[in-house]
């Protein structure tokens, strides 16, 4: 099961990083572009949304134990509404 | 009744802690300006900026505190590691920059009248105020930031999964759960790990192999998302 929705803006609320281990503490350092697509995956028995970028190519991605989870998650990042996701 | 610094220490007419969706906000304010908002809470202001905007004036000092903790605020970037020179102020405290003492970023130059006080805190780097508020949190108020930005972030190179694993023990802190395969959940719901297979041995995209630092807000949404390169 996939799901897709194009991303027309990121609310800011969420953060995403590469980072490096500083004395064994996390820390950001470059920031992650925001998605031009968002994807819904079924995997193991749980949800990845995936960033996208226009080419399609992944390159972040958040776990969720269930689809709503996941749908609720871009809604918060990124404002998508339920009627905005496709099948891919 | 005079304030007098030297024998009363720093004033605090009111203090608090606001949350919203992305943390919380850790508020004082440090001079009895008359404002019209102390005493009350910001209404529906979900957001920082929200909270920022209603707390704006040079009499409030401010900690933003969500996720991961690696933002002095929205606006400074990443936290620099911490230093052993906590004794000392900002270098970039110039006139228009915005001092961050104590990991609180001020938006404005105090006013000439609450200088004295400012000279207080800045020479003990001990904001009593803050440190008080702190302690009933039960915390230890933070440590001065020496600067601004990345700072000394290291080597930037991929890291071993045990090294990442390290990591996450020390993130994660005691009575972490496995929620999930590979999902590693703190005790208090707040942050998580993950190093499923699937990150060790990307399966999408060319993010190559990786493991997540994650933060989470009450409502369980994501709200910090590091990704740390491992060794494959």
């Amino acid at each position: 099961m996939r799901l897709r929705a194009k991303v027309s803006g990121s609310s800011g609320k969420t953060r995403h990083s590469i980072g490096d281990l500083v004395d064994g503490t996390p820390m950001p350092v470059e920031n992650v572009q925001t998605p031009e697509w968002v994807e819904i995956s079924e995997e193991d028995g749980a949800y990845y949304l995936f960033h996208l970028d226009a080419e399609g190519v992944c390159f972040a991605d958040t776990w969720h134990r269930t689809l709503e989870e996941a749908k609720q998650q871009a809604a918060f990042e990124f404002g998508i509404e339920a009627k905005e996701w496709s099948k891919a | 009744m005079v304030y007098n610094p030297e024998s009363d220490g720093p004033p605090v007419f009111h203090s608090g802690v606001f949350t919203g969706d992305e943390g919380s906000v850790q508020f004082v304010q440090t001079a009895d300006t008359g404002n019209q908002n102390a005493g009350t809470d910001p209404p529906n202001r979900p957001t920082w900026d929200d909270a920022k905007d209603w707390y704006s004036g040079p009499q409030w000092q401010f900690e933003f505190e969500a996720g991961l903790g690696l933002y002095d605020s929205r606006e400074k970037g990443p936290k620099p590691a911490d230093s052993d020179t906590t004794d000392d102020v900002p270098s970039d405290q110039s006139a228009g920059a915005s001092p961050i003492v104590d990991g609180i970023s001020r938006t404005e130059q105090l006013p000439v009248a609450l200088a004295e006080t400012e000279k207080f805190l800045a020479d003990t780097a001990k904001n009593i105020a803050i440190a008080s508020v702190f302690a009933t949190m039960g915390r230890a108020a933070p440590k001065a930031s020496t600067t601004n930005g990345c700072g000394n972030i290291g080597s930037h190179g991929p890291v071993s999964p045990a090294t990442a694993l390290a990591g996450a023990e020390k993130f994660l802190g005691a009575g972490y759960k496995e929620i999930a395969p590979g999902i590693f959940r703190s005790a208090d719901g707040l942050r998580q790990f993950r190093m499923t297979p699937r990150d060790l041995l990307p399966t999408h995209g060319n993010i190559g192999p990786h493991v997540h630092f994650e933060a989470l807000n009450k409502a369980g949404k994501v709200i910090e998302n590091l990704h740390l390169p491992v060794l494959p």
